[in-house]
């Protein structure tokens, strides 16, 4: 029988593992240790002084620094007891506080605007509906820095809003640099989230269950509270989780549309970075990371008590969206999908429409190519220090082939080894995602610190060129968005195919070429598309490593463009949007298989 | 089926046996192997059967290589098996839901282990698909997609794709449990036919007693992780060494009861306050006072329509009667006791139930 292959054959994918090891240590886990470092030392010494600043101030802390601030813990009780006396009148929350508040509301947006549409395209079938769905993805693919500008051209002073609101005689309103702005653009966000994870729970409602429950007597809507509504409930938490450890994150979004009143500890981050002041901006980050890590732990407990195993299951037929009779209850429900339509081509369609009329209108609302030729004449003409859009799509695209070429085997092997049963596989499974988890500022400012000024490693000086550590950063927040993507078809997949390849005389590295890689490809396809996408996209970890360098991609030159003029800030953006949909049309073409996997994000 | 004489490259030098030693399997506190030691012998057609969770599939999948065991041993031909990893291992193996690959046509799938070993007999890829194909009665199939083909046909895929390297041994997981009751009976005599006709030494699992009894040269009895027996399908059937074994294997009727007196040949037991007589065969030495389990099979009990002088009466009363065909099965009460017993029609009400000495089999006795 079979020899059984070469040492390199039987030995790669424990070679591929240390490789993927090696880098993300290299790339991520050195790094961000560095910043961790910089916030507990001062003046080379270790000193927990940078957070007990930032914990006692009330700049950041608000009304909690009279309690951390107090210096003593009778002194604490004392500012307690004022605070209660006077009923907490008018509190003041600081950034931390307002950080999560901010996030609060987002998530609070989300979830109104996301559950109505799991209910619509989990229930009713209607031509387009499995384009919607995969129309969800959609935010995971839009550059952040893009939808700011969309939404800055909507709420802006001579935005779409404000001129829809003037065609009926009202206005105008300014939304730009208020509360609302960001909670609508994190809605934006994080709705598609929470829709989908809702939408894949309820067609995973087995309707004999709920035939069962009726059979026993309840009512429709107490078979729903009793059986549809507990299997959803967890999806429910687990998008709004998610959608507040985003939002809490949140960077270029309040920085384009908060202004400098509105801010959260991500853009503080930045602030303190660009004043050159890294202790603080480590301590910040530190703070932040805390936050959110603490309820992804709270959530993955929750997750953990949540789960069960659901085999075999029949799903719930869908109503047609145009019924065959019409009688109070379907005209009701029909009106209400009509309305929630409306809102969601506000909310969704009408940022990105408003981007690319302003960029082809002046402010008056005349039609304009104006804004375009400002980008060619910056491209001939521009000054050296100026950012010209040619070198930014240049850039961003070399980036994004170079993050395509580090992520996709990175996600691949990391999905491989996390699908395999063994010890430590969970551990696997949360290093491998801890990318997730970590702000790409924190990632940039590491890499920053750590390898583009160049470290010293047992006498030798190691220092990386900015743009590697650009694509550095962009691999190791592309390669997750890999490895979700291929994951569930490997885990789906039938371990007596790979055994009765192995029992034919495959090695395991033969059965992965072989089998797996072949039936969870496309999988890897919409992987190789998404990794692009972030890639192309990608601003926090960017703006961080671009700064005072030629290495700026198109998110960043929109954001300077956004900083003196909206216009062409549109035009580059709406160059960034035909960039991103291209990558889409890829993840649509490939991608559609793995989405019915159940693809995880 | 063909006799396809030429597909059998047996060159009378390779002969492959298989020892398990004391093996065992642990997950974590639960054991699913508990120290199995069996041999089966070059050609044989063995089976494992059992229920559930008896560790049957587990045992194959340590002989495959699939997992490794926690104690003991597998040789194969004598030879140490313990860190060979089952590409290594010269095993084909088919499992209950076919694992075809669907990305790859019926000829692909069976020429698939032809990759990393060439085809026996020196001939080429193409010919050994084909010829493969005609031994599972595929002839011409080559081209489709396994997922057009029905499950019968997808399993006699499968079984010529483990065929295909001229493995030294066959293992074969549970390959008609997906299927229904007509074609598993059809296959199951395929299968036997395609086994001896290739004298390839096969390791057989199924819950299914009727299918183990029918097809296998020898039977193990698996419970609980460990080997209650393990005998030829007569044997087994006959004279079964444990209760689990009298029970699992067929309907059966098992009695305890103390033994009163010892004969040459035959004892006299009190089984609920009624003495009935009971054959003693060379195997078995009573003594009075011992407790004794004996089994009878149901077709081994008759029912006298009329006054009888014989030995051993049970006076039993009926509580159901299904028909089933070919006979009925009767399930009695005798004594706060289950009979079973087969008539060809359906009865009803108390009848008297007799049975001859000699068809008393000894389970146990201490």
């Amino acid at each position: 029988m079979s020899a059984g292959g070469s040492w390199v054959e039987k030995h790669l994918l424990t070679v591929c593992a240390i490789a993927t090891t090696g880098l993300l240590v290299l790339l991520f886990f050195y790094p961000v240790s560095t910043v961790f470092v910089e916030a507990v030392r001062v003046d080379g010494a270790f000193s927990l002084s940078a957070f007990v600043e930032i914990l006692t101030d009330e700049f950041y802390v608000g009304e909690l620094a009279s309690i951390t601030g107090a210096g003593s813990l009778t002194a604490a009780i004392d500012a307690l007891i004022q605070r209660a006396a006077a009923g907490f009148a008018d509190p003041r929350m600081g950034v931390i506080g307002f950080t999560a508040y901010q996030a609060a509301l987002s998530t609070l947006l989300s979830v109104a605007i996301g559950l109505p549409a799991a209910w619509i395209l989990a229930r009713f079938e209607f031509r387009g509906r499995k384009t919607i769905r995969s129309l969800t993805i959609l935010p995971f693919v839009l550059p952040s820095i893009m939808v700011a500008v969309g939404f800055v051209a909507t709420f802006g002073a001579n935005g779409t809003l404000n001129r829809a609101l003037g065609l009926v005689g009202l206005g105008p309103t300014n939304l730009l640099f208020t509360l609302h702005a960001i909670v609508i653009a994190h809605a934006f966000y994080n709705a598609p989230l929470i829709a989908r994870i809702t939408t894949a729970a309820w067609e995973s409602v087995d309707a004999r269950a709920i035939e069962t429950a009726r059979s026993l007597g309840a009512s429709p809507w107490r078979a729903f509270y009793d059986v549809v509504f507990p299997q959803l409930k967890p999806a429910i938490v687990m998008g709004a989780t998610l959608t507040f450890i985003f939002t809490f994150a949140s960077f270029p979004i309040v920085l384009a549309l908060g202004g400098y009143q509105l801010a959260t500890i991500e853009v503080f981050i930045y602030r303190q970075l660009t004043n050159l002041n890294y202790t603080e901006a480590a301590a910040l980050a530190t703070i932040e990371l805390v936050i959110s890590l603490g309820l992804l732990y709270a959530y993955l407990r929750y997750e953990d008590a949540q789960r069960t195993l659901r085999r075999g299951i029949h799903t719930q037929p869908r109503r047609q969206l145009i019924p065959t009779a019409w009688s109070l209850k379907t005209v009701f429900t029909r009106i209400s999908v009509a309305g929630y339509t409306v809102v969601a081509l506000l909310v969704f369609v009408g940022p990105i429409a408003s981007m690319i009329i302003a960029s082809l209108t002046t402010s008056d609302g005349s039609f304009t190519l104006s804004h375009y030729q400002f980008l060619l004449e910056r491209q001939t003409a521009g000054a050296s220090f100026q950012v010209r859009p040619l070198p930014a799509i240049r850039n961003s695209l070399i980036f994004a082939v170079g993050t395509l070429a580090i992520a996709l085997p990175m996600g691949v092997v990391v999905s491989i080894l996390t699908t395999r049963q063994y010890r430590g596989r969970k551990v696997m499974d949360a290093i491998a995602m801890a990318p997730l988890a970590v702000s790409g500022i924190i990632v940039g400012l590491g890499l920053l610190r750590g390898l583009v000024f160049g470290v010293e490693i047992a006498g030798w000086r190691i220092a990386v060129a900015g743009s590697l550590a650009i694509v550095a950063a962009h691999a190791v927040s592309a390669y997750p968005f890999v490895t979700r993507n291929v994951t569930p078809g490997l885990a789906s997949l039938d371990r007596t195919l790979i055994e009765s390849a192995r029992s034919l005389g495959a090695t395991r590295v033969r059965t992965v070429i072989d089998i797996e890689l072949p039936l969870v490809w496309t999988g890897v396809v919409a992987g190789a598309a998404f990794a692009f996408a972030i890639s192309i996209g990608e601003f926090n970890s960017t703006i961080v490593l671009a700064t005072g360098s030629g290495e700026y991609t198109m998110p960043v030159a929109i954001e300077r463009y956004l900083g003196r003029r909206l216009g062409p800030a549109t035009a580059m953006g709406c160059i960034l949007l035909v960039v991103t949909a291209l990558s889409f049309v890829i993840i649509e073409r490939f991608g559609g298989d793995a989405e019915q996997r159940g693809g995880g994000l | 089926m063909r006799n396809n004489a030429v597909v059998d490259y047996d060159d009378g030098g390779t002969m492959t046996t298989i020892e398990l030693d004391t093996i065992s399997k642990r997950y974590g506190e639960t054991t699913a192997v508990d120290e199995i030691s069996l041999q089966v012998s070059d050609g044989e057609f063995f089976t494992l059967v059992g229920p559930s969770g008896c560790g049957k599939t587990t045992t194959l999948r340590l002989i495959a290589g699939f997992e490794s065991q926690t104690s003991g041993a597998i040789r194969f031909d004598g030879r140490e098996m313990t860190g060979v990893p089952p590409e290594e291992r010269g095993v084909g193996v088919v499992f209950q839901n076919y694992a075809l690959f669907p990305h790859m046509t019926v000829a692909k799938n069976i020429a698939y282990g032809l990759r990393f070993t060439d085809p026996p007999g020196g001939v080429s890829v193409g010919d050994r698909v084909t010829e493969l194909l005609e031994l599972v009665d595929l002839p011409g199939m080559g081209d489709r997609d396994p997922e057009a083909l029905s499950g019968g046909q997808q399993q006699r895929v499968a079984l010529a794709r483990a065929l295909a390297p001229g493995p030294d041994l066959l293992l074969l997981d549970e390959p008609m449990s997906a299927l229904d009751a007509q074609l598993r009976e059809q296959l199951r005599v395929q299968i036997k036919q395609i086994q001896s006709e290739l004298g390839i030494t096969t390791v057989y699992v199924t819950h299914d007693q009727e299918e183990a009894l029918s097809i296998s040269d020898r039977v193990a009895v698996l419970n609980g992780g460990g080997v209650e027996q393990i005998a030829t399908p007569q044997t087994i059937y006959r004279e079964p060494q444990t209760p689990f074994v009298a029970n699992f294997i067929g309907d059966n009727n098992l009695f305890t009861g103390t033994v009163e007196q010892v004969a040459a040949g035959t004892a006299r037991v009190s089984v609920a306050q009624t003495v009935v007589h009971i054959g003693v065969s060379a195997d078995h030495s009573l003594t009075t006072g011992d407790r004794v389990t004996f089994c009878i099979r149901p077709e081994q009990l008759q029912v006298q329509t009329q006054e009888t002088t014989a030995t051993n009466q049970l006076v039993a009363s009926v509580v159901e009667s299904e028909f089933l065909g070919e006979t009925t099965r009767v399930h009695l009460t005798w004594k706060k006791q289950e009979l079973r017993l087969r008539t060809t029609d359906p009865l009803a009400g108390e009848v008297t139930v007799t049975f001859a000495p000699e068809h008393a089999h000894i389970v146990t006795v201490n």
